[in-house]
């Protein structure tokens, strides 16, 4: 499954089922590009885990709304439900330690 | 600062590994590849099970975690149990089969198997990545992908390096010095950590009280709440003694010193010293 983009209007119903994994991020953001290159291991081998993308500067109202300071910020979702949320850039290990905790 | 420094060991004399050797692993290039030809891959039908492939699979046994109509598990992943994922290999789709794992027998039976395919990467593949990503711009061939992949992974082992020796020549000047800390001080600052950590739960509609043992563990290292304000005293007293270890490499005064100011230093000095003591060999 390819990652998927949000926007303010859809980030709800993109996070509304299932795992999902978000990314805060910004594109000119360096930590934030090492975080993409993780997320796209992450999706090559577990393509069934949902990843969305939210530009920060593009979704204004969504990261607003999660008062994103820093960048990147990576949120846990299941079932549109916040789990916990990390800023910075985080290895794969770290997110697949997390995520087979979620997923089950 | 109220807190106050009885006597301060010299971070020069502190030990720290002074020559250290970076490379790249070709097992990391060699991942880094799919990167390039990611945007080319293709997902196939698998019959027979090898690692990596993701699998959809049935499981019944008298355990929950491997009781389940219908699960994404993929192999070698290591997210779903690494010694149960071993055993999928060789097996077919289509399969019903027992598998012994943590002594408890489960059914499985394959319903899907699919693999990702990435194509061998090729100088075109190379100029769409460049195209795309700002960090590679400039690239032509796959060779030249590589070399930047090597680039910036010795770049950040040096840098780790390099870190990890500030990190033990700080570790050095905190517990070979004598700090007088005040208590109101350190009491404010955990305070203040405290309200940081329930305000953050809270933005995840949680709260302090709500963790389990794993999430406390796993996010404060502690099995029980009660041990949070010990571990953050900790944690601030460090804090403390860095602020005035700092104060005092940039000049000032820290009893004076606001903290502001105190934030503003620089660890440039300690940089400095480390980058002209330890010698980085690249090896290729």
């Amino acid at each position: 499954m390819a990652f998927k983009y949000a926007t303010d209007e859809t980030y709800e119903e993109l996070v509304s089922d299932g795992v999902v994994l978000v990314d805060f991020f910004g594109k000119t953001c360096v930590p934030c590009k090492m975080l993409a290159r993780v997320l796209e291991e992450l999706e090559d081998e577990f393509p069934f885990i949902n990843i969305v993308k939210v530009d920060v500067d593009e979704c204004p109202k969504t990261s607003e709304r999660f008062r994103i300071n820093g960048i990147p910020d990576l949120y846990y979702y299941r079932d549109g439900e916040v789990l916990f949320h990390e800023s910075g850039a985080v290895d794969l290990e770290y997110i697949k330690n997390k995520l087979s905790g979620i997923l089950y | 600062m109220k807190s106050y420094i009885n006597t301060l060991a010299d971070y020069r004399e502190a030990d720290f590994k002074k020559e250290i050797t970076v490379s790249c692993p070709d097992e990391y290039v060699e991942g880094q590849m799919k990167h390039l030809t990611r945007a080319f891959k293709k997902t196939e039908a698998a019959n027979v099970i090898e690692k990596g492939d993701v699998t959809v699979l049935s499981l019944e046994s008298r355990t929950e975690r491997f009781n389940r109509p219908s699960v994404f598990v993929t192999v070698g992943g290591g997210l779903f149990h690494k010694e149960f994922e071993e055993k999928l290999i060789g097996h077919k789709t289509g399969e019903t089969f027992e598998i012994i794992v943590d002594g408890e027998a489960v059914k499985v039976t394959v319903n899907q198997a699919t693999r990702t395919v990435f194509p061998e990467p090729t100088d075109e593949m190379a100029l769409k990545y460049a195209k795309e990503h700002d960090d590679f711009s400039g690239i032509k061939t796959v060779e030249d992908y590589k070399s930047i992949v090597v680039e910036k992974y010795i770049e950040q082992e040096k840098n780790n390096a390099i870190y990890e020796a500030m990190n033990q020549a700080l570790d050095y000047v905190l517990t070979h010095s004598d700090w007088e800390f005040d208590e109101g001080e350190i009491s404010d600052m955990v305070k203040s950590e405290k309200e940081y950590i329930t305000e953050e739960l809270k933005n995840e509609g949680r709260a302090l009280e709500e963790l389990s043992q794993n999430e406390l563990s796993d996010a404060f290292g502690i099995s029980e709440l009660s041990e949070l304000d010990g571990m953050l005293t900790g944690v601030c007293e460090r804090q403390a003694a860095m602020g005035l270890w700092l104060a005092v490499n940039n000049g000032l005064d820290p009893k004076t010193a606001s903290d502001e100011e105190i934030n503003n230093c620089s660890w440039d000095f300690l940089e400095k010293f480390i980058r002209a003591n330890v010698k980085i060999k690249e090896e290729k």
